[in-house]
């Protein structure tokens, strides 16, 4: 394969990073929120989630542009030392690993129930994993490439599916607004947090940019679209079919897309084109998580034996798919994984916050 | 494709013993080597019975192919099994599923709904001229917005009342025919109200999309067509009473007036034909309501939400028994018409 040393726009850069956060999210989102708030007021959490990571991680690359040609993973090393930094930067590499399980284990769930029932889990898998590391091997700007011919289509799709679902909307369902305090209790954002995983992508594609300046925009752009997809959600899901109903639903925003029909369109069921964006998504999530554990690896153990650092990030997720053996494993595995990211994101903020620190005392000593 | 039974329409009845039967009107795919093709699908009509409703579906494939639900459009529930049954656990199979839209139609009907399913219809199959009625909304006013299998789930779930559009099958033929009552408490049907009360309640909550209003001007017959109306429905509570301020705004046409004093061309008569129609809406709403507050004492066109956004501490404390506040509170109507045209005729 024809590797490119070709560098990455802004543009390419907040897809990257719009692609790698927006995953599983959109179909479970209306439910897992509105189950623990118990009103319709998921969009305003979702809303200061998405406006808070903006602020603290704009804050973060602050920082990580005054070293642009470094990872976060070479940071890690560098700043913490040989030992601590590579065992930070395992268990980073440990909660991407996880990361890429829980989207690829989604697919499988959701391509078994609604598409293809009766092929077995780990063909489905294993064809969606080796597509992805093929792709990985690629490189960042090929897969970026991908990314960008992907995501308009989702784009579109998700947001016309969206928009013709207002058919069936009732505000009256999203009403009162603010009828609970939101700020009683913590877990709905906790429950949020997930969602937002992925973006930390970000401090790995800095050295691959063309201007280290336009990373800022990227990653507005790059988190603003996730929060915008989100809020979209719920608010067409919850405004179509109430609280009560969106709490028992397994896939809500699948659901609401079988929920009426477009006449007049020469295809009338729409649920099929949710799905192949879905496909979209949940590969390119895949793909960019296992490109950075890609370059995780490699920092840790500086070998350039490259086809069995692939062959590993194959096997591992392959097979760790096939463990969870129920549809409410996989629900709690997502669970889990909110605290993983609170863990990967704050140890990113802890390194970046060091550098901070260091490179003051460094310019104050000269 | 001859291997695959596609479901059109499907009916679900309550037998005298107790058992449930579903009738599933299922479409034979044409072969276009018939000469006798006269552009009409040929259905055929499959019966299952059982003690609940899966073991009913379950055992339909020990006598057809497997059944296609992609293309299932209406729900035909006959009066017996909705109101002796959970309604709520009766669709439950159906939500569930994958194949089965939540964006089909429920229609509940008057006696049994495999008389309706087996109804020979001369240009459509049964299902399909069911399907269609549902769209003469604009037509005529006595039809309610259909109700999706995914709305019903929704009401059930939320437990709200609320209505069904019924039918009742009359010498060969199938008539939409005023609309069932859900209780969501016992989440069965209750009782039947008329048409014209079906009409008044579109009125009421804005959501008619046509229709005709006959009344009478000095006696002789005056007709006006609905071609917009947007409602407002505004609860108030004064010293701790509720009450509902129901803002109507109509506009239409006279389509038939046999009044030998008419003159649409000058205003004093327009605002006499208003005036009528006017009255006429206000007497077609309250007995409509009266029906509901008095005979039933429910609730099923979900006015509660009205008082829930308005007043949330209010319905927070009070939504336990709102049935039978609501079966207390005065409603007050302030309906205003405007006549837009009078055809190609205004005098006379």
């Amino acid at each position: 394969m024809i590797k490119t040393t070709k560098k990455l726009t802004m543009i390419q850069t907040a897809i990257f990073i719009t692609c790698t956060t927006i995953g599983n999210g959109t179909l479970v989102l209306p439910r897992t929120i509105t189950t623990q708030l118990h009103s319709p007021d998921g969009w305003i959490i979702v809303l200061i989630l998405g406006i808070a990571f903006i602020i603290v991680s704009l804050l973060m690359l602050h920082v990580a542009c005054k070293t642009p040609t470094k990872t976060i993973f070479e940071l890690n090393q560098m700043i913490f030392g040989k030992i601590f930094g590579r065992f930070l930067n395992i268990l980073l590499v440990i909660y991407f690993l996880t990361l890429v399980i829980y989207q690829v284990r989604g697919l499988a769930e959701i391509i078994q129930f609604f598409l293809l029932s009766n092929t077995p889990i780990f063909v489905t898998t294993g064809v969606f994993l080796l597509v992805a590391i093929y792709h990985v091997r690629g490189g960042m700007y090929s897969i970026s490439k991908v990314f960008s011919f992907l995501f308009p289509i989702t784009f579109f799709v998700y947001f016309f599916l969206m928009g013709s679902s207002l058919k069936i909307f009732e505000s009256s369902n999203l009403q009162p607004i603010l009828e609970k305090n939101i700020f009683s209790s913590w877990t709905p954002y906790i429950d949020g947090f997930v969602y937002f995983s992925g973006f930390e992508v970000i401090f790995i594609l800095i050295p691959f940019m063309q201007k280290i300046e336009s990373a800022k925009k990227a990653l507005i752009i790059g988190l603003t679209l996730p929060t915008l997809f989100y809020i979209t959600s719920l608010i067409c899901v919850i405004g179509a079919m109430g609280v009560s109903e969106t709490i028992t639903l397994t896939w809500p925003t699948i659901s609401l897309i079988q929920s009426f029909e477009i006449q007049g369109v020469f295809f009338q069921r729409f649920d099929m084109f949710l799905l192949t964006i879905w496909i979209f998504q949940f590969f390119s999530t895949a793909t960019s998580v296992l490109s950075t554990i890609n370059i995780g690896i490699k920092t840790i153990i500086r070998s350039s034996r490259k086809n069995y650092i692939l062959l590993t990030l194959f096997l591992v997720p392959f097979i760790s798919c096939l463990i969870p053996n129920s549809i409410i494993a996989f629900f709690k595995f997502g669970h889990v994984l909110n605290y993983g990211f609170l863990f990967s994101f704050i140890s990113m903020a802890f390194t970046y916050t060091v550098q901070f620190f260091l490179s003051r005392k460094r310019r104050v000593s000269l | 494709m001859q291997r695959i039974s596609f479901v059109s329409g499907l009916a679900l009845d309550e037998r005298e013993d107790k058992k449930i039967e579903l009738i599933y009107q299922i479409l034979l795919p044409q072969s276009s080597m018939d000469s006798n093709s006269t552009g009409i699908p040929q259905t055929i009509i499959v019966q299952s019975v059982g003690k609940n409703l899966l073991e009913a579906v379950s055992n339909v494939a020990l006598k057809e192919d497997r059944i296609y639900s992609e293309h299932l459009k209406v729900f035909l529930i006959g009066e017996n099994l909705a109101k002796h049954r959970n309604i709520k656990g009766l669709i439950n199979h159906f939500i569930r599923d994958d194949e089965v839209r939540r964006s089909s139609y429920v229609i509940l009907t008057k006696g049994k709904a495999s008389m309706a399913i087996k109804m020979p219809v001369k240009k459509k199959i049964a299902s399909e001229k069911i399907f269609d009625i549902s769209r003469n909304e604009i037509y005529n006013g006595k039809i309610l917005t259909p109700m999706r299998l995914g709305k019903a789930s929704e009401y059930l779930q939320a437990k709200t009342s609320f209505l069904i559009q019924a039918l009742r099958t009359n010498k060969g033929e199938i008539i939409y025919d005023g609309a069932g009552i859900i209780d969501a408490k016992k989440q069965r049907l209750k009782g039947f109200i008329s048409p014209k009360d079906v009409q008044s309640i579109q009125w009421l909550k804005g959501e008619t999309k046509g229709g005709v209003i006959p009344s009478k001007i000095d006696k002789k017959p005056l007709t006006y067509e609905i071609l917009s109306l947007n409602s407002k429905v505004n609860p108030e509570i004064k010293d701790g009473r509720l009450s509902f301020n129901i803002f109507i705004k109509a506009k239409g046409k006279i389509s038939e007036d046999w009044d030998p004093h008419e003159n649409s061309f000058g205003k004093p008569y327009s605002h006499q034909v208003q005036e009528v129609i006017e009255k006429r809406m206000e007497k077609d709403m309250r007995h409509a309501m009266n029906t509901l507050q008095k005979k039933y004492k429910i609730d099923p066109i979900q006015l509660g939400s009205y008082v829930h956004n308005k007043y949330p501490n209010y319905w927070k404390n009070h939504k336990k028994n709102w049935d039978e506040i609501f079966s207390q509170t005065s409603i007050n109507y302030f309906v205003q018409v405007k006549v837009t045209n009078f055809g190609t005729k205004g005098y006379q």
